[in-house]
């Protein structure tokens, strides 16, 4: 081979990690380059198509033999991170054989899902990763880098921060420690805009949930956007450490309730957002769970019940002052906005044995019925709670 | 026109505008004007030359490709990914079939590329040999370029360490 060494440099630049490592063992002047670290950082961004936020930490690792055992020696080099991102990537694809999903949402577990059946993609979102990726829905792979989809990665900007994560098909909320909400979304250009709504006075988020076009609520009570100098528009809310839920408007970033907790102040570990109606329930760690009339200008909840472990689904019946509260241990309830058990549709508690938890649960309004005038306060009729419970 | 005196002594003429995508050739106009004399290019033979020349007037009017790199502010100096990737964007069929060419030729063609400053033709050239890379084994690397193994075993056993984490 009688090209320079600079000119050599310029070649393998081109080439992939799996390559870059193959050349490393042709001949010594070739694994003096490959040992560059200039040529992996290269070889990351053309694999990963594009550097991480954040470089992997020890303690985000998961505690795999593999990570705790053989890497004492951490290295800062791009190559040792290409290796580990690697490997997280295969964990993710392994622990989802047998779905064959290769899912890569850079290295990092996906939290959320969110599918867009008019434009064909899904968009997956991770948490610890601070990051979401589009992809294809029927495969799980990432898009491919063209000139038309280099907007696959939508990143939060403070990715230590991430506390909870929520993403609809036009937009990502993520709630940040200090108590403040981010939302990245794309505008009409395809440029990528990340914002951050103002911050709540005091406490840090904890959980987050967002509700959809307030359309169905601006309908049924045309007062209340009004009042709170809301437009038919998007509302988020946060549950924070100490307590309270935050509700903001998202086309402003501005506050627009608080909504009290209980009065210990218990941290709330879960807060969900009926879409479509004015209700809003979180639950404290302690399975206090904690409903809100939005209708209502209190900031005190309107109903308190004593249950166990987080809120799975709240669902509210559009026609009716009714909901439906699914916690994952205490069964799912359908509730009068008065406060009171109207209907449980699963025995409560559930029958332990094992340990059985409802991990997802849906409301399906009948579609028949909602083309109906809303009735009054009637129990809504084919209305089924669909559960699932995992064996263990 | 501008001369051009190649390795084996021959001169060869050819338009300004053509030759200036060389930034090597635009540097040394600049410095002393305009000149009869034929500029020294010793290490370029006349067929390589020729090749050359044949590229720069094929993407004569182009000013776009100079521009587009030098146009890049300092708040992206460091992903030269994307401007190779442009680079392989812009690449055309001349291009592709510009580089079937044997090997000994390609190598002259990056050498003297790189000697004349011509950033996309560098690109290309690099690329082009990259591909004969990609995806091939150790082996198969070494008798593509005629490359001998110097390593000795220890430091073979070593690098077939490192490199477990690849297969799987």
């Amino acid at each position: 081979m009688r090209l320079p060494v600079e000119v050599l440099c310029l070649v393998l630049a081109h080439l992939d990690a799996r390559s870059l490592q193959e050349a490393g063992g042709v001949c010594r002047s070739w694994k003096r380059i490959v040992s560059d670290d200039r040529s992996w950082r290269l070889a990351f961004q053309r694999t990963f198509t594009r550097l991480p936020f954040t470089r992997l930490q020890p303690t985000r690792m998961p505690s795999s033999a593999s990570w705790t055992d053989s890497k004492a020696h951490r290295s800062t080099s791009w190559r040792q991170e290409f290796i580990d991102r690697l490997s997280l990537q295969r964990q993710w694809v392994s622990t989802q054989q047998r779905r064959r999903l290769e899912f890569n949402i850079r290295a990092s577990t996906v939290d959320r899902l969110v599918v867009c059946e008019k434009h064909g993609w899904a968009l997956g979102v991770s948490q610890a990763g601070a990051a979401a990726v589009r992809c294809d829905p029927r495969t799980g792979k990432v898009f491919a880098r063209d000139a038309d989809t280099k907007d696959i990665v939508f990143a939060c900007e403070h990715p230590s921060r991430v506390r909870a994560v929520r993403a609809r098909v036009d937009r990502i909320f993520w709630a940040l420690d200090d108590g403040s909400t981010s939302v990245t979304h794309l505008t009409p250009q395809g440029k990528l805009r990340s914002r951050v709504l103002a911050h709540s006075p005091e406490g840090s988020a904890a959980a987050l949930d967002v509700a959809g076009p307030f359309d169905a609520l601006a309908q049924r009570l045309p007062e209340w956007p009004a009042a709170h100098g809301v437009a038919a528009d998007d509302v988020a809310a946060t549950a924070t450490a100490d307590g309270r839920v935050y509700v903001w408007a998202t086309d402003t970033g501005r506050l627009v309730r608080v909504l009290q907790g209980s009065p210990q102040g218990a941290p709330l570990g879960s807060v969900t957002w009926a879409e479509g109606t004015r209700y809003v329930a979180a639950a404290t760690l302690g399975g206090r769970i904690l409903v809100w009339d939005l209708a209502l200008a209190e900031a005190a909840p309107t109903f308190v019940h004593d249950m166990l472990g987080a809120v799975v689904l709240l669902a509210g019946d559009p026609f009716s002052d009714a909901f439906v509260v699914a916690t994952e241990s205490n069964g799912v309830h359908r509730m009068t906005a008065a406060g009171g058990i109207a209907t449980t549709f699963v025995p409560d508690p559930l029958p332990r044995n094992g340990r059985a938890l409802i991990t997802a649960a849906k409301w399906q309004v009948d579609d028949a019925r909602a083309r109906r005038a809303p009735p009054a306060a009637t129990p809504p009729s084919g209305v089924a709670p669909e559960k699932r419970e995992p064996a263990h | 026109m501008i001369k051009l005196m190649t390795a084996e002594g021959a001169v060869i003429s050819v338009e300004r505008d053509i030759i200036e995508q060389s930034g090597t050739i635009r540097n040394i106009l600049s410095d002393v004007g305009s000149t009869d004399k034929p500029i020294p290019v010793p290490n370029v033979s006349g067929p390589i030359l020729s090749k050359i020349i044949e590229y720069c007037r094929h993407h004569r009017n182009e000013p776009s490709r100079r521009q587009a790199k030098e146009s890049h502010g300092p708040e992206e100096s460091d992903s030269s990914d994307a401007v190779i990737q442009r680079a392989i964007e812009q690449m055309d069929e001349f291009d592709h079939q510009f580089c079937r060419v044997d090997q000994g030729t390609l190598f002259d063609i990056m050498l003297a590329a790189n000697f004349l400053d011509i950033q996309p033709l560098l690109d290309l050239a690099g690329y082009t040999v990259a591909n004969m890379v990609k995806g091939k084994s150790v082996e198969e690397i070494r008798s593509t370029f005629n490359i001998k193994n110097d390593f000795t075993p220890e430091e073979e056993e070593e690098v077939l360490r490192e490199n477990a984490w690849c297969e799987n």
